[in-house]
């Protein structure tokens, strides 16, 4: 029989679990990928981190706004987030009907989400650890050489957007615990300038060679992946302060050796 | 459908660096962009590739970036301590690039001969902003000015972790990749920047004709 002290002490250590289990962040093993449509592809080795296990949510990230009024939508500088700025909510600091509170935030510039995951400890992940959790389905660390789960992707990069952002509940977790990385936003990357991708087929082709040496590992070949092209396609014709109706974020940590 | 109209912007960037040249077949006859309104489009009245033109309070500038940067000598501040006061003309490269960052030095010098020699270094400077924070430690950026004679009365040459080197690129629209060990693929682009930071001009590629960025730092002297 536990004595009541022996319970306070459990309580005790529920309650950080809890708090932890409401940050909840997909570990991901050292591993390597094969971005899917570059020139040469080889495999890119991967250092074990941590994905936050969901998107940020325009919840989140109102909570964010209020402590940091400069990420207010009347207050920012546009140098770092354009007009459009969180254009979906009904103000500096209400997210208004239509909007539910659970699901991702969008129009969000990529300087909005470093600050965001700055003031919690966090940091974007990185394109290669985005990617290669995101080749991941939900039972399978990698799915992409199955058609069927490209097919997937396509059907969703093919339907019509519009509409606001719905909430990720109900959403498969994947091989390992993160959700909705595919099928409801794109995702920012911290490293979203390094896609040199023209996204334009004609410019790679007939880019002026003079000026364009090293082209090696920066075209595209594999056409089977149109999915990750798309993606990178995508990357390259962003700007830091730009925001985009179906363009949010989630969070990622390097993992310490010692806590793995 | 509402096009990328960014995408055609990014074949503005020139990218060079120090590798051979393989350039992979096109991957798809045109290329679609994701559903949904994927990118904003830019506004009309934009006058360079990334950064909107006003005044530096209301829209940002580089002043208002936190980072903190060494000099060739060693010297610590943020952007605002380096390159504020002054005109500024800016390149971001590495100090051990064979081919483009020449080239591109080469072109600011070519600015620099189109501006009044009482101007230089009193009004005008000129920044080259390390990307290789590893190798470009302010020793090894001492050893590049001397290497590359610059005039220390004129040039100032900054690194900074490589977090902070990110954010400042992505400020300035400018791209870049590590390729090799020691090789990185990036665009050119020279930018001008204004006594309070904000960014006025940017002119890309390499060999470029300078005159507007010219113009655009002679307009700025008569503004006083």
């Amino acid at each position: 029989m536990p004595r009541p002290a022996t319970i306070i002490a459990l309580l005790a250590l529920v309650v950080p679990a809890q708090a932890w289990a409401e940050d909840d962040m997909a570990k991901l093993p050292a591993g390597e990928y094969l971005p899917l449509y570059m020139k040469d592809p080889k495999p890119r080795p991967v250092k074990a981190f941590s994905i936050d296990a969901d998107p940020v949510t325009n919840a989140d990230f109102l909570e964010f706004v209020r402590a940091n009024s400069k990420w207010q939508r009347s207050k920012v500088k546009r140098i770092f987030a354009d007009k459009n700025y969180l254009k979906h909510w009904a103000g500096d600091l209400e997210l208004g009907g239509g909007i539910a509170a659970d699901a991702p935030v969008t129009n969000v510039s990529w300087f909005a989400a470093r600050a965001y995951l700055k003031s919690e400890g966090k940091r974007l992940p990185a394109t290669d650890e985005w990617e290669y959790a995101a080749c991941a389905d939900e039972t399978r660390a990698n799915a992409t050489d199955d058609p069927k789960f490209t097919a997937r992707l396509l059907e969703w990069y093919g339907k019509p957007g519009g509409g606001a952002t719905p909430s990720i509940e109900g959403a498969a977790k994947n091989f390992y615990g993160a959700r909705a990385l595919h099928g409801y936003v794109w995702e920012w990357v911290a490293d979203f300038n390094n896609s040199m991708v023209t996204g334009e087929s004609r410019g790679d082709s007939g880019i002026d060679r003079k000026l364009y040496c090293a082209g090696g590992a920066l075209g595209a070949t594999d056409t089977r992946n149109y999915a990750a092209f798309m993606r990178y396609a995508f990357r390259s014709s962003l700007k830091g302060n730009y925001t985009v109706p179906n363009l949010g974020f989630r969070g990622a940590s390097d993992v310490e050796p010692d806590k793995e | 459908m509402k096009s990328l109209p960014t995408l055609s912007l990014c074949t503005a960037f020139l990218l060079a660096s120090c590798g051979e040249d393989k350039l992979a077949p096109a991957p798809s006859p045109e290329t679609k962009p994701p559903a949904a309104e994927p990118v904003s489009d830019p506004a009309p009245e934009d006058v360079h590739p990334t950064l909107p033109a006003g005044s530096a309070a209301e829209e940002g500038s580089l002043h208002d970036l936190e980072s903190e940067w060494q000099d060739q000598n060693a010297k610590a501040g943020s952007l605002a301590d380096h390159l504020g006061g002054k005109i500024q003309v800016v390149s971001m490269g590495y100090s051990t690039c064979k081919f483009a960052c020449p080239a591109l030095i080469a072109d600011m010098r070519r600015i620099r001969d189109g501006i009044d020699k009482t101007a230089l270094g009193e009004k005008v400077g000129f920044v080259f902003i390390s990307i290789d924070p590893d190798t470009d430690t302010p020793a090894r950026l001492k050893e590049f000015e001397k290497e590359s004679d610059f005039d220390p009365a004129l040039w100032t040459l900054l690194r900074s972790d490589a977090d902070s080197v990110l954010e400042l690129a992505v400020v300035l629209g400018m791209k870049y990749r590590k390729t090799t060990v020691d090789d990185f693929a990036h665009s050119n682009i020279i930018t001008i920047v204004a006594p309070d930071g904000a960014v006025l001009h940017q002119q890309t590629g390499i060999n470029a004709d300078p005159v507007k960025t010219l113009a655009t730092i002679k307009a700025q002297f008569t503004r006083g």
